[in-house]
């Protein structure tokens, strides 16, 4: 297979840019294609490229920001129609710049995502979904999560009927019917934005692809009644989350490749197998978050190209238009390339007339600095920022970027939690020393290297430990300017909705009951637990269902107004929901009544449940501490035949096996405390204090074996 | 070597005719001729970690440059040195790139170029150095400095302003660069090899060329380079006109928050000041700032390289006690001035938004010392009496430019004054009378070193002697010399013993054989059994032997920084003199000697 060569050259920059705010127009003859694009100062602008300049065909004048672009037309036509979404107004432009359709329409939320099919308007706010029908309102929804994206499948003749599609941030996909849900499906992770597979949707015209802000992808079909999962992505390279995805033969070969992109500004090309199982062919490291990637033809006629707007605004494109890469044949090319040092000086004269109007401006700024009577207002600078919990490695990622250079990022936790370094950042960390009085657990800085917009960092935290984490992040542009961010790491960090239990399972069971309303108990419910909706559901009795994301375990909760119902096979988990709420209740003063119910099976299901983990990080720690050594005998060795099986496996697979285990660092120890604090919780129940115990129990882990620390549980 | 062997370099040095090594040790610097003569001994304040040759003073001599545990960076003329940089971290390599130029790589990931004793460049990365070279990569005459990284990058660096000129990525992190004609074609190439074994060559061509052959990827990111500028001086202008437009109404933005605005004038003053041991809180300087009207300070995050345990200390008070003041203590572990680099996030209480206040502070040299009565101190024992031809008035100024004083120290006709050390407790006395006579009263040697060497270079005096007691220090002095000839007793000791052994050993493995070879099986395994046990001793000799050697390591070391302190309370060639000769007493193994010498100042 022909390796896939792309090179970026960078087109032009806009202010920033939300989530599919840039798409290529069609072309109808073999001609270059023109590129529209919606930015945070509201303009809309349609350009062309014209050696390698962008020259535009029409300019908005600024206005909101804008948040969507789709382009539409009639069946069967080429849907050269540009919408455009921003506030609570969507607007219609020609291909020439005309404004032939503006709509205020009635949603009470700012619209965050836009479909459009024929002359079907569907329309999301953060938790509302509205169709119109020529203007007027067809359809209504509420739906129970934040939704991220909205799609609509291709319509099938003049009559058919819209099938819109939500992606909601609960893990699940709906699709609708009116204002009804036809059916709901449930995926890998919160889907953040959805596409047509190929286009059009497949053989079927029904096949999605959805990306998730984990960093999946994935393929449905969605049918009548129900979707056909056809594959689905894992996210091994710990890529960030997929922001936008497209459709394009950037290969060549007559199939159409799958276009992804991604927040932490990764770009990703994946061709098909013959079995129509993706593959991937082509990765581009970008340092600033991807917002909308286009596959298209725009700078040079003939060479295909991946369009790509970045948070920052810049629109560059990946040609496969190659530029001279032979080392040999240097002398005859020593002509510099012209355009870029015209575009240089270019840029070079403008920056001269920039730095003194800025210096006039300083100068202002001094002077109004001697009036007591002025205030001194500071621009606000956007920020694009995310908490979320991975599942894979159950650890939290927070990613910030910003749209001006950042300078430092100072992190405050009032709760111990663990920072793990992320390779991509080229920040200085530093640790500063601080004092747990003054609810100062972690103060740590990151010193960023000139012309940093993104850090992404992972954290670790700790169940039962719940506190408030904040960002305070400093613009490198003067005046200096310093945003907070708050983020709550709840009771409860570490678990995940989900959608099916396993019911099998030996539990505990606590039981709260009180003089309490339901828009009470989910209030302290949402404070103890992630992703429980913020809004109180409609039914009188409500069941939820969790994971444990790092040791597997579940947890149901079933509430009404007065009565709350939690089971698990993890007493700590039962444990911190117990503390947390008899706390919140006090606060309230709710008298509680709490019933507690446990089974020893339950632990022992816990620690088997815990143990394939144990065991295969022991080995995993083992294997690669044998790795250099032998490596250091198969390099003596003209063969490695006389080492036994296991250790030629090991040999082989050296790489992988160090590239696993530097990826879960003291995943061991963290299994470990786990283990202590449900031996602690277990005997808590019982009214027994275990702790001067936990030494032994310590030394046990050391020397570890299943039936030793079952035997080692029963015994105390 | 008894002083160990950290840092080796060839070459000339000085007026020396002929090429001679140098050796840098534990504090020591010796250099040796072509037949392993001892040409030249002399002391430096720490571990010695790198040694680069350069004509610093253009006058067509090498001198020698040695980089340090201690962050600095000296510069010895013959014995003499005639110039100290001091830097933030342990020095790990020093690199020649011009006459005048040389590169450094400090312990904590940065790089940086010295033209003569200015520093013109720096740069601090997250990864570590692992090494420098000096390679002109673009053709254009003018060497760079190349680094090769823990990460595995290497980047070529312009030396005047540090930009990169190259840059590449290895797999794994690099384990060495060198340059050589490795083709044969008359061209040196750049030779880099990472730490997993793969071995690269890079040909130097002009930085035009670079750029058409990298995917035009210079031009592109030159462009980019600018782009961004110009995006940024954009964003700052809209910044300043909305910061100076003179609204006083707030504000609501787009998304509803507030935008906070501050009155135009806030301003942050800050002093420092000193507080002694309280309990559990140790003696600090403390930075006490404050705004000028009702806005509150909500952190302060600050940068400073060398005192802390990272770059950065923050302070950041909890929700309640936000208030328009604010203390900062800093531990200062040593006697070092330092730039502080304050941001000072002011606001309000309920703030999401906060302005950044830059100040940068220099924190004086001798900042950890609080200034009492001279009524409330124990005079120390020992003391340092030297004259200088100075004014008084020049000395005050000295101690007020070089304290934190509360209020500015002002003397007429003698100068009388008090210090209590704040991280030990120790009291200090500086005493100066009209006829220029000076005595400084400490127990810490090194403080006196300390005082004399930043009181000289304040005043530019070249060379001063003095004379001195420390019998506590001195007292360690002789123990320090005890433990030394002991340890060389031992070692002696020890060495005569493992010949013995592998003596035995050699007739032991003998004797094996010929049984083996007469059949004779109980002799044999008796005799590999005696070989087994004597292994046993050799290794346990081994063991005693390392840790033998690793006290007197640490003993010489001490020795070595002894005489560099007892250096420091001399200028010049009084300095140089008190080391060599010094250094001769040691060889005569004459302690009644060196202690006079460190007294007075000479034999």
């Amino acid at each position: 297979m022909l390796q896939l060569q792309l090179n970026r050259v960078d087109y032009c920059q806009v202010g920033t840019t939300n989530h599919k705010c840039m798409k290529l127009m069609p072309s109808l003859q073999k001609e270059l294609q023109k590129v529209v694009v919606g930015d945070s100062s509201g303009v809309v602008q349609l350009f062309t490229i014209k050696q390698k300049e962008p020259v535009n065909i029409f300019k908005t004048l600024p206005s909101k920001r804008i948040t969507r672009i789709e382009l539409a037309g009639k069946l069967n036509d080429v849907y050269d129609r540009i919408f455009v979404s921003s506030l609570s107004t969507v607007t219609g432009y020609s291909k020439k710049g005309k404004q032939f359709f503006n709509f205020e329409t009635n949603m009470t939320e700012p619209i965050k995502s836009l479909g459009v099919a024929g002359d079907n308007l569907c329309i999301g706010g953060s938790y509302v979904y509205n169709s119109y029908k020529n203007s007027q309102e067809t359809a209504y929804y509420l739906s129970p999560d934040k939704i991220n994206d909205i799609m609509c499948l291709p319509l099938t003749g003049p009559d058919s009927k819209m099938v819109p599609i939500l992606a909601c941030n609960d893990r699940t996909i709906r699709v609708l019917d009116d204002s009804i849900v036809l059916y709901e499906t449930e995926v890998a992770g919160p889907p953040s934005t959805l596409s047509l597979h190929n286009k059009n949707g497949g053989l079927s015209g029904k096949e999605i692809v959805y990306g998730t802000s984990d960093g999946k992808v994935g393929l449905l079909e969605m049918n009548q009644e129900e979707p056909l999962p056809k594959w689905e992505l894992a996210n091994d390279r710990r890529m960030g989350g997929v922001s936008c995805l497209d459709s394009y033969d950037i290969t060549n070969d007559g199939i159409l490749d799958l276009l992804v992109g991604r927040e932490d500004g990764t770009v990703e090309v994946y061709g098909y197998d013959s079995m129509d199982n993706p593959e991937l062919r082509f990765t581009y490291n970008g340092t600033e978050g991807v917002t909308s990637i286009q596959g298209g033809c725009i700078g040079t006629l003939g060479h295909d190209e991946i369009v790509v707007s970045t948070y920052n605004g810049w629109i560059f494109g990946l040609t496969t238009e190659s530029f001279n890469r032979e080392l040999d044949a240097i002398p005859a090319t020593l002509t510099i390339d012209k355009d870029s040092s015209a575009k240089m000086n270019k840029l070079k004269s403008e920056l001269d007339r920039l730095q003194s109007q800025v210096v006039k401006m300083r100068n202002t700024y001094q002077s109004t600095l001697n009036n007591p009577k002025a205030l001194s207002q500071l621009k606000s600078f956007q920020i694009n920022h995310r908490f979320e919990l991975n599942r894979d490695d159950a650890s939290y990622t927070l990613s910030i970027e910003a749209e001006v250079p950042i300078d430092n990022v100072l992190l405050q936790c009032d709760v111990p939690i663990d920072l793990l370094d992320s390779e991509k950042n080229s920040c200085v960390v530093s640790y500063s020393e601080c004092d747990e009085n003054d609810g100062n657990f972690v103060l740590v800085t990151y010193r960023c290297q000139a012309n940093t917009t993104r850090l992404d960092i992972k954290i670790r935290t700790i169940e039962g430990q719940y506190g408030l984490l904040q960002a305070y992040v400093t613009s490198r542009i003067q005046p200096k300017n310093c945003l907070v961010k708050q983020y709550v790491i709840k009771p409860l960090s570490l678990h995940q909705r989900i959608h099916m239990i396993d019911e099998k399972r030996p539990t505990n069971k606590l039981k709260l009951s009180g003089n309490f309303s339901l828009a009470e108990i989910h209030s302290w419910l949402n404070y103890s637990i992630p992703e429980m909706p913020e809004k109180v559901p409609v039914e009188n009795e409500i069941k939820f269902y969790f994971i444990n994301t790092f040791l597997g375990t579940q947890l149901e909760i079933n509430y009404k107004q007065n009565e709350a119902v939690f089971k698990s096979e993890n007493v700590s988990t039962i444990s911190i929901l117990k503390d947390v709420l008899s706390k919140k209740a006090t606060d309230k003063k709710v008298v509680l009544n709490i019933d507690l119910d446990t089974t020893p099976e339950s632990t022992i299901f816990t620690l088997k449940c815990v143990h394939p983990m144990i065991d295969y990080h022991m080995l995993l720690a083992k294997k690669v501490h044998l790795i250099d050594a032998l490596k250091e005998l198969a390099v003596n060795e003209n063969s490695t035949n006389f080492l036994t099986a296991e250790y030629q496996e090991i040999l082989e697979n050296a790489e992988r096996y160090k590239e696993e285990y530097k990826r879960s660092p003291s995943h061991l120890e963290r299994l470990y405390g786990m283990i202590t604090d449900l031996y602690i919780d277990k005997f808590k129940f019982t009214g027994q204090n275990v702790k001067n115990r936990v030494n032994l129990l310590v030394e046990k882990m050391d020397n570890y074996s299943l039936d030793e620390l079952i035997k080692f549980f029963h015994n105390t | 070597m008894p002083d160990g062997a950290n840092a080796i370099k060839c070459g000339h040095f000085g007026t020396m005719s002929d090429p001679v090594v140098i050796v840098g040790g534990n504090c020591s610097i010796i250099a040796l001729n072509n037949i392993g003569e001892e040409v030249l001994w002399t002391v430096t304040g720490d571990n010695v970690c790198s040694l680069e040759l350069i004509d610093f003073d253009s006058d067509s001599h090498n001198e020698l440059l040695v980089g340090s545990e201690d962050f600095d960076i000296r510069i010895f003329k013959d014995d003499e040195i005639i110039g100290e940089m001091s830097e933030t971290e342990a020095i790990l390599d020093l690199v020649k790139l011009t006459s005048n130029n040389f590169g450094y790589a400090l312990a904590n990931g940065s790089v940086g170029v010295y033209d003569k004793n200015i520093r013109t460049w720096r740069i601090k990365s997250r990864n570590n150095v692992m090494a420098i070279h000096n390679f002109d990569i673009n053709a254009d005459g003018v060497p760079e400095l190349i680094t090769g990284w823990s990460s595995g990058k290497i980047d070529a660096r312009n030396i005047k302003n540090g930009e990169i000129v190259f840059k590449c990525n290895m797999d794994h992190s690099v384990a060495g660069i060198i340059n050589a004609d490795y083709k044969m074609d008359g061209i040196d190439q750049l030779i880099c090899c990472s730490t997993e074994g793969e071995v690269r060559g890079y040909k130097p061509m002009p930085s035009d060329v670079i750029n058409m052959t990298s995917d035009r990827n210079v031009n592109q990111d030159a462009i980019r380079d600018m782009a961004q500028r110009k995006q940024n001086l954009m964003l700052e202008l809209s910044n300043l006109e909305e910061a100076s437009k003179p609204s006083v109404q707030t504000k609501f933005d787009e998304f509803g928050e507030q935008s906070t605005g501050i009155p135009a004038n806030t301003q942050i003053q800050s002093k420092f000041t000193t507080v002694t041991q309280n309990g559990s809180v140790k003696g600090h300087v403390a930075i006490i700032m404050k705004t000028n009207n009702d806005t509150i300070i909500r952190a302060v995050i600050n940068f400073a390289e060398g005192i802390f345990k990272g770059e950065s200390y923050v302070v950041h008070p909890p929700y309640n006690q936000l208030r328009n003041d604010l203390t900062i203590p800093l531990i200062i572990p040593k006697d070092l001035s330092v730039d502080l680099h304050m941001h000072i996030l002011v606001g309000y209480e309920n703030s999401t938004q906060f302005h950044v206040i830059e100040q940068m502070r220099l924190i004086p040299t001798f900042a950890m010392y609080k200034k009492i009565e001279l009524t409330e101190t124990k005079e120390p024992q020992s003391y340092v009496t030297f004259t200088i031809s100075e004014r008084i008035h020049r000395v005050v100024l000295w101690i007020n430019n070089n304290f934190i004083l509360d209020e500015e120290y002002e003397a007429e006709s003698s100068i009388n004054i008090a210090f209590m050390a704040l991280r030990d407790n120790g009291s200090l006395i500086l005493n100066m009378e009209l006829n220029g006579q000076m005595t400084i009263k400490t127990d810490d040697m090194e403080l006196a070193g300390n005082l004399i060497q930043s009181l000289c270079t304040y005043l530019k005096i070249t060379d001063l002697q003095s004379n001195c007691d420390f019998p506590s220090e001195l007292e360690n002095l002789q123990q320090i010399l005890i433990q030394i000839e002991q340890f060389n007793n031992v070692r002696q000791q020890l060495t005569s013993q493992m010949a013995d052994h592998s003596n035995l050993i050699r007739s032991l493995v003998v004797r094996a054989e010929d049984s083996r070879l007469m059949d004779d099986i109980v002799g044999m395994k008796r005799h590999y059994f005696e070989l087994m046990n004597m292994n046993r001793d050799l290794i346990n000799g081994y063991k005693i032997r390392s840790n033998n050697h690793k006290e007197l390591l640490e003993n010489v070391k001490l020795l070595n920084q002894f005489i560099q302190k007892a250096g420091n309370l001399r200028m010049g060639k009084y300095k140089s003199d008190l080391v060599s000769s010094a250094r001769q007493a040691i060889k005569q193994n004459n302690s009644a000697s060196l202690i006079k010498i460190i007294k007075i100042g000479s034999s």
